[in-house]
């Protein structure tokens, strides 16, 4: 009851984000960088008590590439995508097309996005290897795919 | 005479330290150029020009006086600024030729800091950058070098029937890029910083008078969609703006220039809906939008103004799960509905493996991971593991299956409906007492009467409600009634949603102790929750119980409380017809004892979008005796 009022009252005053605690002052690494991560192997987090890692004082770092960043990583920003997205790109790549798989593609800087989503989809035991498969895990099979 | 001599010369020092507290206490280059400039810019008298006004946010506040709109002292240049165009701009002027050891990072010189102020500047002054500290702002050029913004896009995540309040919405825009979908493109918000009490009742207040200080956020869109832990719930308005190179390149350097800035969070101003409205006349100044506005903007008004104001090129639908389980429902067979939602609850699959038509097949297990997501994410009625088990099991058979492709339908568009303002007068007719005229005035927001287009069927929120009335025997006019708050929030059930349904309503009622012309008033509280089902589309049949309180100095104990219900009937008869019938009966056992009923009918109908006439007739049993009343209503929506 409690619950519910007081989700009730916030929801009336707010329809916005919240966030407790501090901004990050040097966001020049880029959001590409940023995942919600959950636990090993889960395939859908619930986003609760993760937003403070985003909140960035500044609105225009760099926001693509390894510009700033200490540690390049390849495909960071597809890297962001797979790892945000998990349970949606399962269901596209199922299908065979879908937003998410698109933007991946897109990130990927594949032209052919139905012959990417055709090896996807061919390939989908070898990336989704198991039920507990990681964020990672899943990551590493798609570039490995992608790659070939 | 010495004393005449000793106030000159101390005026004379205190001008030359205030004069010389500006120049000699950094240090500028090309001092001569930019004071030069100063004087020219002051000659054309440029912080008079409407471009400035919009980029330094000044307004004419109630008591006409120029201030801009924004409080955050990092905004301005001058600590004038706030007031005085004039001083902000000979700073802001001054500002491009500060010199560039003064910062400590390439970021925070003022010309980095203001980019558009520098384009246009530049562009009115024909400045030679040459002289000044950078010839161009560095960082915003690189991320629009590296991101290739293409066109802007309004969102609006519209309301969902457990949260009326969602009808206030909220807006954010998305900067697509040339290089990225919509989808995994950046998404500009407002966010505000709560600390420690996020989640309380104090928190909720504290935004409603201004507690606490937001800024703009910057976050991938996928991962905002996400965000909005209503997502199951929410449908999505996306409206593309039809901004071109130049004008989306101003309004990211403006988004630069309002970067970090504090701006006071006011729920019923809610500026961060009123500042988007500054960002669009930074990138179109030709186009008026904020004078639009005075006291408060509610996010669909935004909206609405883009479309007035000629921005809005197309608009996309993107339907929550919520809907996408609705839709696909409607679409398939009855069997296929029951199979789908049984395997998702139980993990059973095997009547989805024995459906024989692929296409079919295909269809049925969309909806089974629909629902299997929505009982997970939304819901929570499972554990982790088991969902994901069965989301396997799902999705790993689906991706043997055809491709399938939804059209969901979409609603008319949130923008479409009323306005959210609202004023009435009309006449009331009562069998014991004298004829009334009854005049009324609302700011926000929608009835639970109202025409229902491009709003949710059943939900309703009142905020100052205020009526007043004209006895015409008496010629007297007196303050008749005011709900402060009242929502509602009926969302019907059926074999897999399952809300619940509820009232909450507050504020000063009308009451009669001694003589139906003699009108006394009580404040009262009441809440109610219930269930509603949906026996057609077009109608709602509810029945809610709960407790109602009243309090007057007429009552024993000043007081009376009470348990008791409600029940009743909202259906569209029509596009344009509207039908209640309602019954409440509540019985007040604390405080002063008496028992209360009512049965009322309404009937409203509207002659365009903003114009309604309704008219009502209602029986009741009140404080004093019984009453029939009758009236009719126009009522106009702004």
């Amino acid at each position: 009851m409690k619950k519910m009022l007081t989700a009730m009252a916030c929801t009336l005053a707010l329809g916005t984000s919240v966030y407790a605690g501090p901004p990050k002052d040097n966001c020049g690494c880029g959001l590409g960088s940023i995942a919600f991560e959950g636990k090993e192997g889960l395939m859908s987090q619930t986003l609760a008590g993760t937003t403070n890692a985003l909140f960035c004082n500044q609105l225009f770092g760099i926001t693509t590439g390894t510009l700033g960043c200490e540690k390049a990583e390849e495909f960071m920003d597809a890297r962001a995508i797979i790892k945000n997205n998990m349970d949606q790109l399962a269901i596209d790549i199922s299908n065979g097309n879908g937003e998410v798989l698109e933007s991946l593609a897109t990130a990927l800087e594949i032209d052919n996005v139905d012959m990417f989503a055709n090896q996807l989809q061919d390939n989908f035991d070898k990336i989704y290897t198991s039920d507990e498969v990681t964020s990672e895990a899943v990551t590493e099979n798609i570039l490995g795919v992608a790659k070939s | 005479m010495g004393s005449k001599l000793f106030t000159i010369i101390t005026s004379l020092c205190f001008t030359t330290i205030l004069l010389a507290e500006d120049i000699t206490e950094k240090e500028y280059i090309h001092v001569k150029y930019m004071e030069s400039l100063v004087k020219k810019a002051n000659e054309k008298k440029l912080y008079e020009k409407e471009y400035w006004r919009i980029i330094v946010h000044y307004e004419k506040n109630w008591a006409f006086i120029t201030e801009s709109q924004v409080d955050d002292p990092n905004f301005f240049m001058s600590p004038e600024g706030k007031h005085n165009p004039q001083a902000e701009l000979d700073a802001t002027i001054r500002g491009f030729f500060l010199a560039p050891d003064e910062v400590k990072e390439r970021r925070d010189h003022p010309l980095e800091r203001f980019p558009l102020r520098f384009k246009w500047l530049c562009k009115e002054l024909n400045i030679d950058k040459t002289k000044t500290a950078y010839d161009h702002p560095k960082i915003i050029q690189d991320f629009i070098d590296d991101y290739e913004p293409d066109y802007i896009k309004l969102v609006f995540p519209s309301a969902y029937i457990n949260s009326p309040a969602s009808m206030f919405g909220h807006t954010l825009i998305i900067i697509k890029s040339k290089k990225k979908t919509d989808f995994s493109s950046i998404s500009i918000s407002w966010a505000a910083r709560a600390g420690a009490d996020v989640n309380s009742f104090i928190f909720a207040f504290k935004g409603l008078v201004g507690g606490y200080k937001g800024v703009y956020e910057n976050i991938p869109y996928y991962i905002k969609l996400q965000l909005y832990s209503d997502m199951s719930q929410r449908d999505i308005w996306e409206y593309k703006l039809n901004f071109n190179k130049d004008e989306v390149e101003n309004l990211i350097y403006h988004l630069r220039e309002l970067e970090g800035i504090n701006t006071d969070y006011y729920f019923f101003t809610d500026n961060c809906a009123y500042d988007l409205l500054f960002l669009f006349e930074a990138a179109r100044p030709s186009e008026k939008m904020t004078e639009d506005y005075t006291t408060h903007v509610i996010p669909i008004d935004i909206v609405r103004t883009a479309e007035d104001h000629h921005l809005i090129e197309s608009e996309k639908f993107r339907p929550s799960r919520a809907t996408q389980i609705q839709q696909m429902r409607e679409q398939l067979p009855p069997e296929n509905v029951k199979i789908a939602q049984d395997a998702a609850e139980t993990g059973d699959n095997t009547k989805l493996e024995a459906i024989e038509d692929p296409m079919l097949q295909a269809k049925t297990y969309d909806l089974a991971i629909t629902m299997l997501k929505y009982n997970y994410n939304k819901r929570q009625l499972m554990d982790k593991q088991t969902y994901q088990k069965r989301f396997f099991a799902l999705v790993r058979k689906k991706n043997k299956l055809p491709q399938t492709n939804w059209q969901y339908e979409p609603p008319i568009s949130p923008h479409k409906g009323h306005e959210t303002g609202r004023i009435s007068y009309g006449i009331q007719g009562r069998n014991n007492g004298h004829d009334l005229l009854m005049f009324s005035w609302t700011p926000a927001y929608h009835e639970l009467i109202a025409n229902q287009r491009g709003y949710q069927n059943g939900a309703e929120i009142q905020f100052l409600d205020t009526w007043f009335s004209y006895d015409i025997d008496d010629n007297e006019i007196q303050f008749d009634h005011v709900d402060f708050l009242k929502v509602t929030s009926l969302g019907p059930r059926d074999d897999f949603f399952k809300p619940y349904s509820w009232q909450a309503a507050f504020g000063v009622d009308n009451e009669y102790f001694k003589d139906y012309d003699d009108i006394n008033y009580e404040a009262y509280g009441q809440m109610t929750f219930g269930l509603t089902y949906a026996t057609n589309k077009e109608t709602l049949v509810y029945g809610l119980t709960g407790f109602d309180a009243r309090y007057s100095g007429y009552y024993k104990d000043n007081f009376a409380g009470a348990l008791g219900g409600k029940a009743g009937i909202l259906s569209n008869l029509n596009e344009l017809l509207r039908l209640s019938i309602e019954g409440n009966a509540f019985y007040y056992s604390l405080g002063d004892e008496h028992g209360r009923w009512e049965v009322r009918c309404d009937l409203g109908y509207a002659l365009t979008e903003d114009t309604e006439i309704r008219t009502y007739l209602s029986r009741e049993k009140d404080y004093m005796g019984h009453q029939t009343l009758y009236g009719l209503q126009m009522v106009h929506h702004f």
